[in-house]
């Protein structure tokens, strides 16, 4: 009697370095057995395989080879090198003296413009032209009022790159890009009480149209979030799991999985950017599956982000349609949770003060970015 | 008799396929940067709509405009230039269908509307900072769909989709009309050579011609793609075997996967082949002895050759696939990638 085929399948179980990398799985003639993210397990014939990880729009692959006479194989992908500001071992990005710098500077004695809440920046650049990243960048209050320039930190033009530390009433702040005398664009950074929020962006080509200059970038910028007193940590897995989430945001891809949203959920105390990314990916995925940890997910962030405009704007979606009209003064710090703003006000469901910020940026002076509500200041 | 006739039937161009091809090198007015291969992508393609064993289209059915038809002081094509080859599709189309299939091939210097995740536009040549003249293609392509002009639609854009907030595409002036209910019908193959908001890239390749990767890529997988068992080359089999392969052609470019949608279920046929074509594979033995014996298996582990290795360096010919080579009676072993590993050391 032959054996049959099912009898002679392998339980193939290919696992990416971490839950929100996806991973293809396809045969020796290139034919997709199947895609998940995180993992993918598969029934297979004995023979070679591949495997695809994928972070945004970088992807690795690895040849399988799966043997006859067992039962299960088990195959670990390593980390995808992926490009970020961010400056994490085991990415593209990764320098040393970088990772060593944010570390320290992010624990350095802060300058102090108001208490409760940290502000850090560390601007980075790659290449000798990019040497000074500070240069044109401020932090602003949300009146427009100056607080600090980026050229107040510890910048370091042989090393390329500068930290900025700041103590700051909790709240919404407008970081400045100056690429040319006169053109300047902003984006939107919340401080939370007991939590340092951490930004971080390379140098790179102006991003303004006609600006010939290298500037912090800021619609690939990065954000973090820390408790006060602990400081950047490259090793931290809560890091690289929020640029991760960023990333998959930023790319419009479908990263997050039921694995994942409990992964999320089970840290403590629960990650504010992380949380606010992935109500964000819930949102596109439409993800049935997952309703009862997105609810979870929207109580945790209501302890945390209450009266900020991202949560705000996601409580818009989430509610029911009788319900008084939402006042929106001032912006959010994600594109996506501006569209949602907008979405309201077209049907009626939400308000935008004429004379606010928010009526400024309304006016035409938002500027498309996948990620960042990115403003260009007239 | 029976065999001249499949002969000949094989030789007949497909009639019923159209073509616009279009290859923009020089944008001097907008700060761009010159290219070197869209005109030489668009030639590419050109030859491979004309070959015989290819696209085999008859040279009345394929419209091309190329930069380098025009004087580059008269810094064209213009939009309109481009735009007059949709014409007489969008024309015909209003009536109904127009034919059996329609390709279009665009590389140049693109770009990703801010607001619509999925339009794509090519600058035209005259495209201005301040005045981003250019072709909204996949407007082009959704009406004609929509509109079921053809039953098989099949876009290849090799340009970048970066974002940029002052440039959104204007939607073309056509017709506006409620389309057709055919439009569900109309099978697609959509290949853009990178995702929303990346930039795509072109390389000088070994014979001196610089050329996009992804157009490489693409006429390659067109050129080896093995068949499913019917013997046709689907639009799902393409696709992978250009995920697969375009590491192959970046060199040491750095690039971004491609984004290509098709919908499985109504895949398109290319082509019709017996089987995948064979490409070469280098392999060392280090060390060598000469009493070496090699030993071949395909990616299910069936032994496809065995000999005794006549030199330190074999070349061998292989279809696409995943393979195992092995020295025997010993632990030296290699699993490989044909394409991806043109030479390998066991």
């Amino acid at each position: 009697m032959s054996e049959s085929q099912s009898d002679s399948k392998v339980m193939l179980r290919v696992n990416a370095s971490d839950t929100l990398t996806e991973v293809f799985l396809v045969d020796n003639r290139f034919q997709l057995i199947t895609a998940g993210v995180g993992s993918v397990e598969a029934a297979v014939a004995p023979g070679l395989y591949k495997a695809r990880f994928r972070v945004g729009q970088v992807q690795s692959d690895s040849l399988v080879e799966v043997p006859a006479g067992t039962e299960t194989k088990i195959f670990v992908g390593s980390a995808v090198q992926f490009a970020t500001p961010v400056p994490l071992p085991q990415t593209m990005t990764w320098q040393q003296k970088h990772e060593e710098a944010a570390r320290d500077l992010s624990k350095s004695l802060p300058l102090k413009k108001g208490s409760g809440s940290q502000l850090f920046l560390f601007l980075r650049g790659l290449t000798e032209e990019a040497s000074r990243p500070w240069l044109g960048v401020s932090v602003h209050n949300l009146h427009g009022t100056l607080l600090a320039e980026a050229a107040q930190g510890t910048c370091d033009t042989e090393n390329g790159y500068c930290g900025l530390h700041l103590e700051l009433d909790p709240g919404i702040y407008r970081l400045r890009v100056e690429e040319e005398v006169g053109e300047i664009y902003e984006m939107f950074v919340i401080t939370l009480a007991g939590w340092q929020t951490q930004l971080f962006a390379l140098a790179e080509d102006a991003w303004l149209p006609g600006v010939q200059a290298i500037r912090a970038a800021l619609p690939s910028a990065a954000v973090l979030t820390t408790e006060i007193g602990k400081g950047f940590d490259p090793d931290s897995t809560t890091a690289r799991q929020t640029e991760l989430l960023r990333i998959g945001l930023m790319s419009g891809r479908k990263i997050l999985t039921k694995t994942g949203l409990q992964n999320l959920l089970a840290e403590s105390p629960l990650d504010p950017i992380s949380t606010l990314f992935a109500a964000h990916l819930l949102l596109r995925q439409e993800n049935t599956n997952v309703q009862a940890l997105a609810a979870a997910l929207l109580d945790s962030m209501c302890s945390i982000l209450s009266g900020y405009p991202d949560l705000s704007a996601l409580l818009l979606h989430s509610q029911s349609e009788n319900r008084t009209k939402s006042v929106f003064p001032t912006p959010p710090m994600l594109q996506a949770s501006w569209q949602l703003i907008m979405l309201a006000v077209e049907k009626d469901q939400a308000e935008i003060p004429v004379d606010s910020l928010n009526g400024q940026i309304q006016q035409g002076a938002a500027l498309n970015s996948a990620l960042w509500l990115l403003h260009r200041l007239s | 008799m029976f065999f001249n006739f499949k002969h000949r039937c094989r030789m007949m161009s497909n009639k019923q396929h159209y073509a616009i091809v279009i290859g923009i090198n020089d944008y001097p007015l907008s700060g761009l940067q010159a290219l070197k291969g869209p005109v030489n992508d668009a030639e590419d393609f050109y030859a491979w709509l004309r070959d015989s064993a290819g696209g085999n289209l008859p040279e009345s059915n394929i419209q091309r405009i190329l930069s380098s038809d025009f004087r580059a002081e008269d810094v064209l094509p213009t939009p309109n230039q481009v735009e007059s080859l949709f014409e007489p599709f969008i024309v015909n189309g209003v009536q109904g269908r127009y034919g059996e299939r329609l390709y279009i091939f665009a590389a140049g210097h693109g770009f990703g509307d801010p607001a619509d995740i999925g339009n794509t536009a090519l600058y035209a040549a005259n495209a201005k900072r301040m005045f981003p003249w250019h072709i909204a293609v996949t407007d082009y392509v959704e009406w004609l769909r929509r509109h079921a002009v053809f039953d098989e639609i099949i876009l290849i854009m090799d340009c970048c989709r970066t974002v940029n907030s002052w440039h959104s595409i204007r939607e073309p002036q056509y017709v506006v009309s409620a389309g057709s209910p055919a439009a569900d019908k109309v099978r697609y193959f959509y290949a853009f050579a990178v995702g929303r908001g990346q930039v795509a890239r072109e390389r000088s390749f070994a014979d001196g011609r610089s050329s996009g990767i992804f157009t490489q890529a693409v006429l390659d997988a067109l050129r080896v793609t093995g068949p499913d068992e019917q013997g046709r080359v689907t639009g799902s089999l393409l696709k992978n075997q250009i995920h697969n392969s375009l590491d192959k052609f970046a060199g040491n470019a750095s690039i971004e996967p491609p984004e290509i949608r098709l919908d499985s279920f109504r895949d398109i046929t290319f082509l019709r082949r017996k089987k995948a074509a064979a490409l070469p594979v280098q392999v060392d033995l280090q060390p060598y002895s000469g009493t070496e014996t090699l030993v071949l298996y395909n990616g299910e582990f069936k032994e496809i050759r065995q000999e005794l290795a006549s030199a330190a360096s074999l070349s061998l010919e292989l279809e696409p696939g995943l393979y195992k080579i092995a020295v025997s009676k010993t632990s030296r072993q290699k699993i490989f990638e044909v394409p991806n590993n043109e030479r390998i050391t066991v």
